[in-house]
């Protein structure tokens, strides 16, 4: 017990605190680029051109099925060679949205797909025109369906943002291992920093079922 | 391919989607074009940069492939550990007595929780000081053993879940019937229940492999040397300077083996499917179970 308390005291306490922000600023700037590209994707794979059908196909392929820290040498070791002209944590971020992204783009493309064909014909047999169909029928019922995978892909893109200490960030993870090497005691570190996780995690999770719970229609 | 937003063009539609068409290709074009002569412009398709990938007489190219052999070991090691002790814990998820239900319980949200790269941490850096040191000294020598118990930590919580999702799905007429015969639990479990449902969840334990599998190259930070990430850093140390061109091969290998497992799972759900129907299971990988609290029972009333 008084590891624990020499953890969350001074220093240490410090570079949690530090770390525990890091990591809510990527986790939080991240998923808004994953979610701006995941429309854009979404919207390319549900439109009827055969050229963007294919071209974000293509990208959700690739950043689907790379190891995420392939992706962040590739852009980082990689780019530096060839005049990428962002830091670290910018870097972090624009490569865990672009991957996120391509999640959620799968994510948005079901749940609109998940929407009976009944409901988008129906809506122009009484005439509405294409914004309407899409604004008013189609996207209020995806949305809906999409809050649970969109809720599960915000807590993986916050556990995945613990890969970029690789390139130097120091988020919680990292700083779980810099206090574990400082009180040679590794085991109290990465329990301290786990329940952390754990924490955010659960308040994440309670946070989605709540607005879950507000969207949901009677059926 | 017809989706549901957009029905069948007319002629005028037709125009404007050709034109629609152009203009993407315009745009994606001038995208790729773009990106290609900035990197040449950087001298990054010199092919003295190249060379190195394609030259078999140097050993290069079998010493960076071989890698794969480490990366595909880590991965089935880790799962078949995972696969049997998750087994065990998804029962114990479902069992009647309430200490061991909630004990497993307890333990899943646990390993699953946190990110991997603490399990991987936790046992490249922390066990060494837990365990006895001939085991510790086993694992400092080896990191990929840290990589394998690490990544079965993490995976046998997440295929715990996906073995209770699969169990759930599972019509209770089935388990009704076998009490009904005079069946007790476990013997009902391991002849009418488990049979069917593991069936069921082979896609989403395939697509499972497919995630652990690039989870396998986070053992380049806890330093395994003889995979394919440790591979690509003994190449990048090497000159000419090619980070560039190293990691890019790497994201090609990686990307056919995993590509090739998404899509056998994908091919083993559509067929899985068929089969049953719309009661097939739908928990394609470890981002759809995170909150299966009441997912796999609700799934299993709406789709069934």
């Amino acid at each position: 017990m008084d590891r624990f308390a020499e953890i969350l005291s001074g220093p240490h306490l410090d570079l949690l605190i530090v770390g525990t922000r890091v990591t809510l600023y990527m986790a939080v700037l991240s998923y808004l680029l994953a979610f701006v590209m995941g429309n854009v994707l979404a919207a390319a794979r549900v439109s009827p051109i055969p050229v963007l059908q294919r071209a974000a196909m293509a990208y959700v392929s690739v950043f689907r099925n790379t190891p995420l820290i392939v992706l962040a040498f590739l852009f980082w070791y990689g780019g530096g060679r060839a005049g990428w002209p962002f830091g670290r944590l910018t870097t972090a971020i624009i490569v865990l949205g672009l991957y996120t992204g391509a999640y959620i783009a799968e994510s948005l493309r079901s749940g609109i797909n998940a929407v009976p064909p009944g409901q988008a014909e129906a809506a122009r047999a009484i005439g509405l025109p294409f914004t309407g169909v899409v604004g008013t029928i189609v996207l209020p019922q995806a949305i809906r369906t999409v809050i649970p995978p969109l809720g599960n892909l915000w807590i993986a893109n916050l556990k995945n943002s613990s890969v970029f200490l690789v390139i130097g960030i120091d988020e919680l993870t990292r700083a779980g291992r810099r206090i574990g090497h400082a009180l040679a005691d590794y085991t109290s570190a990465f329990i301290v920093v786990a329940l952390i996780y754990l924490a955010l995690v659960y308040g994440s999770a309670q946070l989605i079922k709540l607005i879950e719970r507000r969207l949901e229609i009677a059926r | 391919m017809s989706t549901v937003i957009v029905e069948e063009l007319g002629p005028r539609g037709l125009r404007r989607a050709r034109i629609a068409t152009v203009l993407s290709l315009v745009a994606l074009a001038a995208f790729v074009g773009w990106l290609l002569w900035r990197l040449a412009a950087q001298g990054q398709f010199e092919g003295r940069l190249w060379a190195q990938f394609v030259d078999f007489e140097s050993q290069w190219p079998q010493f960076l492939l071989s890698g794969l052999w480490g990366t595909v070991r880590a991965a089935v090691g880790a799962m078949v550990i995972a696969a049997v002790l998750g087994l065990f814990l998804a029962l114990g998820r479902l069992s009647p007595t309430t200490p061991v239900r909630v004990v497993c319980g307890v333990v899943i949200d646990v390993f699953r929780g946190p990110p991997v790269l603490l399990m991987i941490f936790f046992a490249y850096y922390a066990l060494p000081q837990i365990l006895p040191s001939g085991l510790a000294g086993a694992i400092s020598r080896e990191p990929l053993y840290a990589l394998v118990i690490g990544l079965a930590a993490y995976n046998t919580a997440v295929l715990a879940e996906i073995y209770r999702a699969g169990i759930l799905s599972l019509d209770r007429g089935q388990s009704e019937a076998a009490y009904s015969v005079g069946m007790t639990r476990g013997l009902a479990m391991r002849q009418v229940i488990l049979p069917q449902a593991l069936r069921r969840m082979i896609p989403a334990i395939v697509a499972q492999l497919a995630t652990l599998t690039k989870d396998t190259a986070l053992g380049y930070i806890i330093t395994v040397s003889d995979d394919l990430m440790g591979r690509g850093r003994r190449t990048v140390q090497g000159s000419p300077i090619n980070d560039l061109q190293t990691w890019f091969v790497v994201a090609v290998i990686y990307f056919i083996l995993v590509w090739a497992l998404t899509r056998l799972a994908r091919r083993l759900e559509v067929q899985q499917r068929q089969k049953l129907g719309a009661g097939a299971m739908a928990v394609t990988g470890e981002a759809e179970l995170d909150m299966l609290e009441e997912g796999a029972a609700e799934a299993s009333r709406a789709e069934g």
